[in-house]
Parts: structure tokens; sequence; C-alpha cells
């Protein structure tokens, strides 16, 4: 398979609308001044070059930004959207177009960000050969306390730029950007909308329709996804977003199912059968909970069914000198329901934590990224527990990955590189990480990204949440990816796994819809998972109902009233 | 014998906006619309220099605690207001529903109740799965469905003061959405949806208090 990264991305857009996308008018690029002459190169190229990515994203985004008739927000504010997925140039853009407007308006551009990621933007600022004259930088997490000032001293700006607009999706991050004394806003995101509160959040500002105006549209739809498409086509048409994407590097290997047991749907059906007298016997508060409760366990032992085929699995591909991503969950669970022979609550182990073991017993070692408690994210008096686990895994995933790495003096990684300043190759101490999907976002380097390591496979168990199921796939495909990943997606036909797989597939079109090509693969792979799995249940179902009828026929012809008549006395009907 | 499909489902609770009876305007009688007035003074900008270099996450977590304060605040104020304005107009037309509105303060409890709610919410996070801490993360979960509902409603009502008082939520989805919701369904009892939030609330401290009088620092 050749590299998609070597090609410019795919014009979703365009795709989109046909072609129908409005050409902008002004190279807006073009007034940027180039810097000093070892650093003319780049942007040069950004500007002559082979790949319009950079320049048509920038001009086309401030031809909207600076068009009078375009539509404006409750603010009076016009807005565009960068939708361009991973490895596109999304920071380029976003500091070029601060330069640009910068420039066009003689008012400074705020750019903002998680503070993690700002020193990688002034970086590329100084890959381009550009100071940051005409830009402040905030760290997103300070906006609100910046914007405060900023209103106290009168001070304005031509543009609030958002780099990860993804994180609008906390509502403290929109109410501080719309509190910028700005006249437009300029957002970048590789996957903006996760759900349709998400999307009719951008959808409204690109629009200047209310969010519950889109939302009545959205909710009165008869299909969803046409209508989503829909809205994003008219949008784009109108000038108002772009998104380029590269179509995924790998290899989805075809939809199989692993064999389900008698054994296993009977549990399945006791859990069910239980947690449904559970849920008569209590109150709503209960019930709610215990309905979380009942998906955790079944999901706990659908998975627990395939330690064994993973294992083997896992094992084959080692012996192909393959690296392994294994993905999915790590709940551990007492059942309410089944008991262990001394009448204690059977205990299944996480799967993830399953796997490591039945390694292990095998003698291999891998990494293991621990899950952190819930909700330890928002609540702060759980983030020292938070922050030791995270220095974990960081050690964790660090003996996963290939190259050569050293520690300064406080204790900061530093990739080792030649004279080339190329990456130095070292081989992993780990063959195999165990990464669980509430962890599977960030971990840029857990891909193939040197010709001479080992190619990397990723299995996958499946999870109600397409959110995770693409950024635990995005671990493989990236930009500097130097061999294709290949996929494997571990189901077999339990309840929980059509259950999960049907909300994944509803995932999957809402993420499709919106247009990425990344995703069609796994659309596809997951609708036949899905179609595998129900035509397995209706078999057993046919079998059942088979087996019932030769029963009752059996029985009846045991019982057979005629020959044993009930005396009048007993016959139930009182004189 | 449910099955599975319906089990998913989840608990069917009250969902009508149908009226008991009228609801109480003080703007009116006090010659302030205390909540409008709050809800335009609100500022959401982080008070605590500190926080800014807390996690987003984080900062939307104390926001939405700041946001279930200030609407209890709004609320004991338009209590005291009203107290005053009682002992002042004894033979007004609205007295009668004025005294009425007034009885509902002995339902509103302390503003601790707020900050309590983490307290529980970590015990029953660590107890799982003992019942009491499955009803505590039920009944949050519960509430959370029942929020959500309430939010999507109000935006089809602009006019409606039940919707207008909710103004706030949209930017904040509360953590713990049972402060907010108390706080709304004491405001506005003749709404069918509000019994039953105050009677999980009820039922809740209830069976805290039999089992774990420990975890209740402060009761309604």
């Amino acid at each position: 398979m050749e590299n998609p990264f070597e090609r410019p991305p795919i014009n979703v857009s365009a795709a989109l609308t046909g072609g129908q996308i409005p050409n902008w008018k002004k190279d807006y690029l073009a007034t940027v001044p180039a810097g000093p002459h070892e650093n003319q190169r780049l942007l040069n190229s950004l500007r002559t070059g082979e790949d319009p990515t950079i320049r048509d994203g920038v001009n086309l985004a401030l031809s909207r930004l600076f068009d009078s008739e375009a539509p404006k927000d409750l603010h009076g504010r016009t807005a565009f959207l960068v939708h361009d997925g991973t490895g596109t140039g999304k920071s380029f853009q976003a500091i070029l177009a601060a330069k640009a407007i910068a420039l066009e308006t003689g008012e400074p551009a705020l750019v903002t960000t998680r503070a993690d990621l700002i020193p990688a933007l002034k970086r590329d600022l100084d890959r381009l050969g550009l100071d940051d004259a005409g830009i402040v930088f905030v760290a997103t997490e300070q906006l609100g306390a910046f914007v405060k000032d900023a209103k106290k001293e009168r001070r304005t700006f031509s543009v609030a730029i958002i780099d990860e607009a993804q994180d609008c999706r906390f509502p403290e991050v929109r109410n501080f950007l719309d509190r910028v004394p700005a006249r437009r806003q300029l957002f970048f995101s590789a996957a903006p909308f996760h759900n349709i509160s998400e999307f009719c959040y951008f959808v409204s500002k690109l629009n200047g329709k209310q969010t519950h105006q889109v939302k009545s549209e959205i909710n009165s739809a008869t299909d969803l996804r046409v209508e989503i498409a829909d809205q994003l086509r008219r949008i784009t048409a109108a000038g108002g977003m772009v998104h380029r994407e590269f179509p995924l590097f790998g290899n989805v290997h075809p939809a199989e199912l692993l064999p389900v047991s008698a054994e296993t749907h009977t549990a399945e059906t006791q859990l069910i059968e239980g947690y449904g007298r559970l849920i008569d016997r209590c109150d709503l508060r209960q019930h709610r909970k215990l309905k979380e409760d009942l998906d955790i366990e079944l999901n706990t032992a659908s998975d627990a069914r395939k330690v064994n085929s993973v294992l083997q699995q896992t094992l084959d591909l080692l012996s192909q000198n393959k690296k392994v991503i294994v993905t999915g969950d790590d709940l551990p669970v007492a059942s309410r329901i089944l008991k262990e022979q001394d009448g204690l609550p059977k205990e299944t182990a996480g799967f993830l934590s399953g796997l490591r073991q039945a390694l292990s017993d095998q003698g291999v070692e891998c990494s293991f990224i621990q899950t952190f408690p819930q909700n330890s994210d928002a609540i702060p008096s759980l983030s020292k527990e938070r922050t030791a686990i995270a220095a974990r895994n960081f050690e964790e995933m660090a003996r996963f990955v290939d190259g050569a790495y050293r520690k300064n003096e406080t204790g900061q990684r530093f990739e080792v590189r030649d004279w080339r300043n190329q990456p130095v190759y070292a081989p992993s101490q780990t063959k195999v990480i165990l990464l669980p999907y509430q962890q599977a976002a960030g971990w840029p380097e857990l891909n193939q990204r040197f010709a001479q390591a080992p190619g990397i496979s990723m299995i996958l168990t499946p999870t109600a949440s397409a959110d995770q199921f693409i950024q635990a796939v995005g671990r493989g495909s990236r930009r500097n990816s130097q061999g294709l990943t290949e996929y494997h997606l571990v189901a077999n036909g339990s309840h929980a796994d059509r259950h999960r797989l049907s909300q994944l597939l509803k995932g999957l079109q809402f993420i499709a819809a919106t247009g990425s090509p990344a995703v069609t693969p796994f659309l596809k792979l997951a609708a036949e998972c899905l179609d595998i799995a129900l035509a397995q249940r209706a078999a057993h179902d046919q079998r059942l109902i088979r087996v019932q009828k030769v029963q009752q026929t059996r029985s009846a012809r045991k019982f057979d009233a005629n020959r044993c008549p009930i005396p009048p006395s007993s016959s139930g009907v009182r004189p | 014998m449910k099955s599975f499909d319906e089990l998913l489902k989840g608990p069917e609770f009250v969902k009508s906006d149908n009226l008991a009876g009228p609801i109480l305007c003080s703007a009116p009688l006090l010659g302030i619309d205390i909540w409008q007035e709050a809800l335009d003074r609100y500022d959401p900008l982080p008070e605590a220099e500190g926080q800014s270099s807390l996690p987003l996450e984080q900062q939307q977590y104390l926001s939405d605690l700041r946001v279930d304060l200030y609407l209890n605040d709004t609320l004991a104020r338009e209590f005291e207001l009203l107290a005053v304005w009682i002992r002042e107009n004894p033979k007004h037309p609205a007295t009668a529903q004025v005294e009425s509105f007034l009885k509902r303060r002995e339902q509103f409890g302390e503003r601790s109740l707020i900050e309590q709610q983490e307290r529980l919410f970590l015990w029953a996070q660590e107890n799982e799965p003992d019942e009491i801490a499955a009803s505590i993360l039920g009944w949050r979960l519960l509430c959370q469905d029942t929020a959500e509902l309430l939010l999507d409603w109000a935006l089809r009502q602009p006019q409606d003061p039940r919707g207008q008082h909710i103004r706030l939520w949209q930017e904040s989805p509360g953590f713990y959405p049972q402060n907010r919701l108390r706080i709304w369904a004491i405001r506005f009892l003749e709404d069918a949806r509000a019994p039953q939030i105050l009677a999980w609330e009820t039922a809740m401290y209830h069976e805290i208090f039999e089992t774990h009088p420990e975890l209740v620092i402060v009761t309604r």
C-alpha cells in the first residue's frame, strides 16, 4: 500500500459539495513577510508548493472572516471552521492566519490552545522564520482571567483563534471565547463534533442561527445522517468551513466473529433475568445505576471470553515480528447475580488485566496503561491520584516506543537525533501494549515511526463509543508512520457485543456523515460484524424454538388428557 | 420478565410540564425581578486567579458548583425579600400565595448541602456495589437525565418563567445536577416534574442517615 501521507490530503469539502467550494479571491498568505533566509524555503513552499492545503485553508478562512455579508453569531462575529485531520498542518494554518489577519487589520490576533500545546505552536512560528509580532498566545486554561484583564484594559483583537477547538465542548471555554473582544472567531480541530450538541454549537456559529434552532432542525429531520451532511454541505458551499483529511494508512481485516458457547448464552440470560428481578424491586435511583451495572457486567463477561483468542492472536503476531497494540476495556466485576460455588459473588477480572496475566503466564512482558479513576479529570481532589497513575502510564508507554531517548536533569524525556537531525532508531523494550479505551487519546508515538522497526498490529474489542474507537485507531495511522498498521476487530455474538456494535455503528455513521474518509473501512467492518452477530443470534433463536417445539410435543404426548381424565371433585369447578 | 432492551431503556419518571396551581411571580410585589437581575449579572469569569492554572475539566467542575451556589443564593434572597414584604403587606391579595411559597423554606436546607455532594459522590464511587452507594450514584444519573430533559424543554419554551430560571444551565451542565434541580423544584413546586425531584432527595438522605450518618454533615 502506498503511503497516503506522501500526497496532499483528500479534500472532503470538495467531495461533499461536488467541487462547489467558493474560491478565495485574495492571497492573504502572500502578505505575510518571509523571515531570515534559511527559513524562507518552508514558507515559500507553503505559498507556491505542490500541496495547496495550507495556502487554501488560510485564504478561505480569511475570505470568510472579512466578508461583510457573511452570517454572524449572536455577538455579531463572523466565524470559520478548519476541520482538518491529524497531520494536515492545522498549526501552521493557525499561526499564518493569525499573522495575516493582524497584518490586514493592524490589530493583534489572539491564539489560544491548551497550555501544553503552546510551545509547539511557538516552535512552528520559528520554523517558518516568523516572529510573534501581532500574535498574543494565551493558554485556554487562562483565557477567563486573561479576558477579564483585557476588558479592564480595553484591549481589542482582530480575531480569536482556537486550536484544538474540540475543547469548545466545555461550556466554560465557549463562554470565555465569546467574551474575547474580537470581531472574528477561527476554529481549528481534527474532530470538532462528537455528538449532536457539539455539532449544533459549531453550525450555529457558522450559519448564524441560534443553537436551539439548529437542534430543532436536526431533531425534526427524518434521516439524521442526511440532515447532518446537508447542513455541512450548505455551510461549506457558503464558504464557512473547509475539511481535508488523510485516508487510513492501514489494512482492516475482514469481520470475523468468535463462536459463543451455549454456556455464555446461559450466563447472559441469567444476568439479564437477575437484573430484571433486581430492577423490579428497586426505586428509580437504583434502577438508573443498575442499568449501567448490567451493561458493565455483560461487557466484562463477554470480553473475558475473548482473552484466550486474543492471547493466541498476539502470540502469532509476535512470532511474525510484529508489535501489538491491544485496545479494550478494563472493568473488573463482582457480579450482583452470578455466584461462585462458595456463595460469594463471581468475580471477573477486567479484559486487559486478564490478558496481561495470560501473557505473563506465557512469559510475554507487556506495557500496561492503567485506567484512571472515574471523573478524576474533573474533581480536583482526585488529581493527585491521577497524576501518579499518569506518571506510571508514561513510563509504560516509553517502554513500548521505538527510538532512543535520554532524560535531562529535570527528568524530561528527549528524543536522540543523528547528525541529519533524524530520530535515532533503537528497538523498544516491550512489543505489546495494553491500552484501555478510556485512555486511547494522546500517545503520539505508538505508531511505526522507523522504516526498520517491526510493523504494528492493532487488536480492538468492541466499544459503544465511536469517538474512543476512532481515537484508538488513530494510534496506528499517523502522519509520520513508516508502514501501514494492521487492524483486527475481535468480537463475538454475545448480547453485549451486539449492543456495543450497534452503538458503535451509530456513532461511526454520525462521524461518517461529517465526511471523514478514514472512518469508512471501520464503518463497513462494524456493519459486517453486527450483521454476522445478528444472523448468529437469529439462527440460535430458531434452534431454540425448534428445541422447545420438540420438547412441547414430547410433553404433550406424555400427558394425554384423554387417558387420565380429571375426576369431577378435583376439576377445580365448585358446585 | 423485562427484555434486555427494556432494561436498558432506563426508568420512567414524570416528564409532564403540567401545573398544579399558579406560579408565584415576585417581581410585581418586590418591584424588582430578582431572577432576571441575577441571571443578567452573573459573572462567568473565574474570580480566583489560582483557578486559571487548573485543567479545563476541573475549571468546568468548579464553574458548575459556582452556578449551583449562585442559584441557591438567588432563591435565598427571594425568600428573604418576600419575608420582609409579607410583614409590610399583611393584607395584600397575594399574601396567601406568598405565605404558601415561604413555607418552602423548610425544604431549602443549608448552602453547604451543595458542597456536601462531592463527599457523598466520592464515598459512593469508593464503596460500590454497596446498596447506598448505588443509590447515590443512581440518584446523580437520574438527575442528569432529568436536567437534560428540562433544559431541552426550556429551550423550546423561552417565554416560560420555569425555563428562564434555568438559563445558566446552558453555560454549565452541572456535575451534581441534583443541586440545581432541587432549587428549581422548590421554586416551581407547582410543576408536575418538581415533587419527584424532592422525593428522590428526601429518600436519599433518609437512607444515608439510617445507614451512614457520618457521611452527612448538613441536612435539609
